[in-house]
């Protein structure tokens, strides 16, 4: 009895004191977890007074700064393009070298400003079958270029080139008409740069509950499209195929001036807008064909368009529902045949919807239909009563942010054209970083946009070190 | 009402002198939950991202926030490094949990505002080891309480030790969050430390509270930080350090609207 009771103090004394132990051991270990994070403090910045005298608030006021980055970039085509285009083989399609700089001021309180600009430089272009460096080219390009002048009541004024992005859905422009678009390289372009800047006043001021904007563009330009010949020149492709070599030439629009109200509503589980506009349509249109030889020559103009529209989205739960409508009327279209010119003028209601789902950690899925509805349409034309387009695109992030991957595959609106991207962004340091994108494009028709260049698959990279 | 008003509010509290001895762990957390933050907020702040390698990514921003009448409005920018110079981030906080909680994201390479859907509160928040229902706040209410020590110190102040378990599986899945163990210093009524199991890849994460100063009658932590670990090593971790604060200064209520921040500061 008394070996029994002795086994079991012992049992009992070493379970306790090795339990303690052991918790004492674990505790200990945890505690290094909440040990001060040695970082480089900067001591100057950790002000050991924290609140800020008049002068100092003043002088944070005004601020001016200056950053930017250099890029330097490559585009490889994995296809053999036919021989209506520069490229016709696999190979190097453009090394590109790319500066950009930023400098904003804030000059007082209420008042602004952004410049910024990119220089890039082409090291060659592609010439009589091969990369060739002796055909390099640089341009020089102003984007942002605007004061800010806001009040306390917030109203805002910011006149100058700019941006003005409002769209809820990527896949078709339909209430989001201020900035043009640059298509020279379809799935290729950096989204940061997918918008051109134009010239423009946006005043945006509360009004009740909402928020009313007015822009006022002023020669806002068209689309970017491919330089004549190059491998996404699509009017080229086209005259190709018939012998014949292109030039295009754009007309000024009868009217410069372009204006966009978009009343906006922030509503608690979404957003709504309405937009009206009158606008010059960016796509442009051929007006006139002249042909000399083996040169056709394409005059191209603007449509002018005016858009009724009813944006926005709606929040539930993991989901975020986007949706897009707007009339538009004023756009021609093309008959049966590219050439067969003038096109024929028809209003089109064209919508949307999207959905965006956020439930799966670090992970976001989305995807949206677009359609549009051409009003009056006969057999005469090209492109069908009703089309259809979609995009699908899943998203990741991880390693805190450091890496994320994005795929995405479109199928355009209007025929069956379609465009699968990958996307691979990498973090080196807070100052370099790493992307590369490929494109796929896949079209079955000969009808179809992208047909001619269904043999442009390409692969992007670019390291970019910011300041 | 949120249990943590989130970073813009960096753990600050109000302080009470001599608080009752006798109180529930629901009891503390209600008073941790109603402690003055303060009318407005408005810091500087320096975040240091850590991996395992002990590189380290330093972003700038600068927060702001108030009370309305029936929410809680925040705002917050980034000011460096230049790649995410200008990132916005605005959130209402509504006190009628029925409502949801309403966020926007403006990124100045896009130039554009999106709403973010806002119910899954476990993503990382701009890359750091806290997450957006860290930032956010968490319901008072979402939480079972159990007072596991009434005299536990950390760091020479005494503390209570409270263990919270989320009421249902949807508060696990919005949170990412299992079981949270945490250090509220009696003084200050501030959790200074917190054990959190994380339901994702069993990782234990591990926030504390230091430089702790009272600031205008306001108990503020000057630095956080958050170590997330995994089988008892570290995988990254992440220090918030207020460089600036000041409290009930005059903020304008158009500081808080979508336009705010296609402007930038």
């Amino acid at each position: 009895m008394t070996r029994f009771f002795l086994i079991n103090f012992l049992f009992w004394f070493l379970s306790v004191s090795l339990g303690g132990l052991l918790a004492q051991t674990d505790s200990s270990f945890e505690d290094q977890f909440f040990d001060d994070i040695e970082i480089d403090s900067d001591d100057e910045s950790f002000k050991s007074s924290v609140e800020l005298s008049k002068a100092e608030e003043d002088s944070v006021s005004r601020t001016f700064d200056i950053s930017g980055s250099v890029s330097q970039g490559a585009i490889v085509g994995l296809g053999d393009p036919s021989d209506h285009f520069q490229r016709e083989a696999k190979g190097v399609e453009s090394v590109k070298t790319e500066i950009f700089l930023l400098s904003q001021g804030k000059h007082s309180e209420n008042m602004k400003s952004k410049i910024s600009a990119v220089v890039e430089y082409e090291w060659g272009g592609w010439e009589n079958g091969s990369y060739s460096f002796e055909a390099s080219q640089k341009a020089l390009e102003v984007r942002d270029l605007f004061l800010d002048i806001s009040h306390e009541s917030g109203v805002w004024i910011r006149v100058g080139n700019q941006i003005i992005a409002r769209s809820q859905l990527d896949s078709l422009k339909i209430t989001d008409v201020v900035n043009p678009l640059d298509l020279s390289t379809p799935g290729l372009v950096d989204l940061k740069d997918l918008r051109i800047h134009v010239p423009a006043i946006l005043l945006s001021t509360p009004l009740k509950s909402a928020n009313l904007e007015l822009v006022v563009i002023y020669d806002g330009g068209g689309n970017k499209n491919a330089p004549s010949g190059s491998s996404f020149d699509f009017a080229n492709s086209i005259l190709n195929q018939q012998g014949l070599y292109s030039e295009t030439i754009d007309d000024e629009p009868q009217n410069k001036f372009e204006a966009v109200g978009r009343l906006n509503y922030r509503l608690n589980g979404g957003d709504l807008s309405l937009t009206i506009a009158d606008v010059n349509w960016d796509s442009l249109t051929p007006r006139l064909l002249e042909i000399h030889g083996e040169v056709a020559t394409i005059k191209q103009g603007y449509d002018r368009v005016k858009v009724l529209g009813l944006s926005g989205n709606l929040v539930r739960s993991d989901y975020l529902f986007k949706y897009e409508i707007a009339l538009h009327d004023g756009r021609v279209f093309q008959r049966d045949l590219y050439t067969a010119l003038p096109w024929s003028p028809h209003k089109q209601i064209v919508s949307g919807v999207g959905i965006e789902y956020n439930g799966i950690s670090d992970i976001v899925l989305s995807g949206e239909i677009s359609n549009t509805y051409m009003l009056d349409h006969n057999d005469s034309l090209f492109n069908s009563e009703f089309e259809t387009g979609y995009i699908l695109q899943a998203r990741w992030t991880g390693l805190n942010d450091i890496v994320s991957v994005n795929g995405a595959y479109s199928k355009l609106t209007g025929d069956d054209s379609s465009i699968y991207t990958l996307f691979f962004e990498y973090d080196l340091t807070d100052n370099l970083k790493f992307d590369s994108q490929i494109a796929l494009y896949d079209a079955s028709s000969q009808n179809d946009f992208l047909f001619p260049f269904k043999k442009h698959d390409a692969i992007k990279g670019s390291l970019k070190y910011s300041f | 009402m949120k249990i943590i008003k989130g970073l813009i509010t960096v753990f600050i509290s109000f302080f009470i002198a001599g608080a009752s001895n006798a109180l529930t762990a629901y009891e503390i957390m209600k008073k941790v939950d109603e402690r003055d933050t303060g009318k407005t907020q408005i810091s500087k702040a320096t975040m240091v991202l850590i991996d395992k390698k002990d590189r380290k990514r330093v972003r700038k921003l600068q927060l702001f926030s108030k009370d309305f009448e029936n929410v809680d409005k925040s705002i917050s920018f980034f000011t460096s490094p230049s790649d995410v110079k200008d990132t916005a981030f605005l959130s209402y906080d509504w006190e009628d949990d029925k409502r949801e909680d309403d966020s926007w994201l403006y990124l100045p390479s896009m130039q554009r505002v999106n709403r973010i859907a806002s119910s899954d509160k476990s993503n990382s928040w701009m890359g750091s080891d806290f997450t957006f229902s860290d930032v956010e706040g968490t319901e008072l209410n979402d939480y079972n309480y159990e007072l596991l020590a009434e005299s536990d110190p950390v760091g020479g102040h005494d503390c209570w030790k409270i263990q919270s378990l989320p009421k249902s599986k949807d508060v696990i899945e919005k949170t990412g969050y299992l079981k949270s163990v945490f250090w509220v210093r009696k003084d200050a009524l501030l959790i200074v430390r917190n054990i959190i199991n994380v339901k994702k890849g069993k990782r234990i994460k591990y926030f504390s509270a230091k430089d702790i100063e009272n600031i205008n009658g306001i108990w503020t932590a000057r630095t956080i930080q958050m170590v997330t670990t995994k089988n008892k090593k570290v995988q990254h971790s992440s220090v918030f350090k207020l460089d600036e604060v000041s409290y009930n200064k005059d903020l304008k209520d158009t500081m808080f609207e979508v336009e705010t921040m296609q402007r930038g500061l």
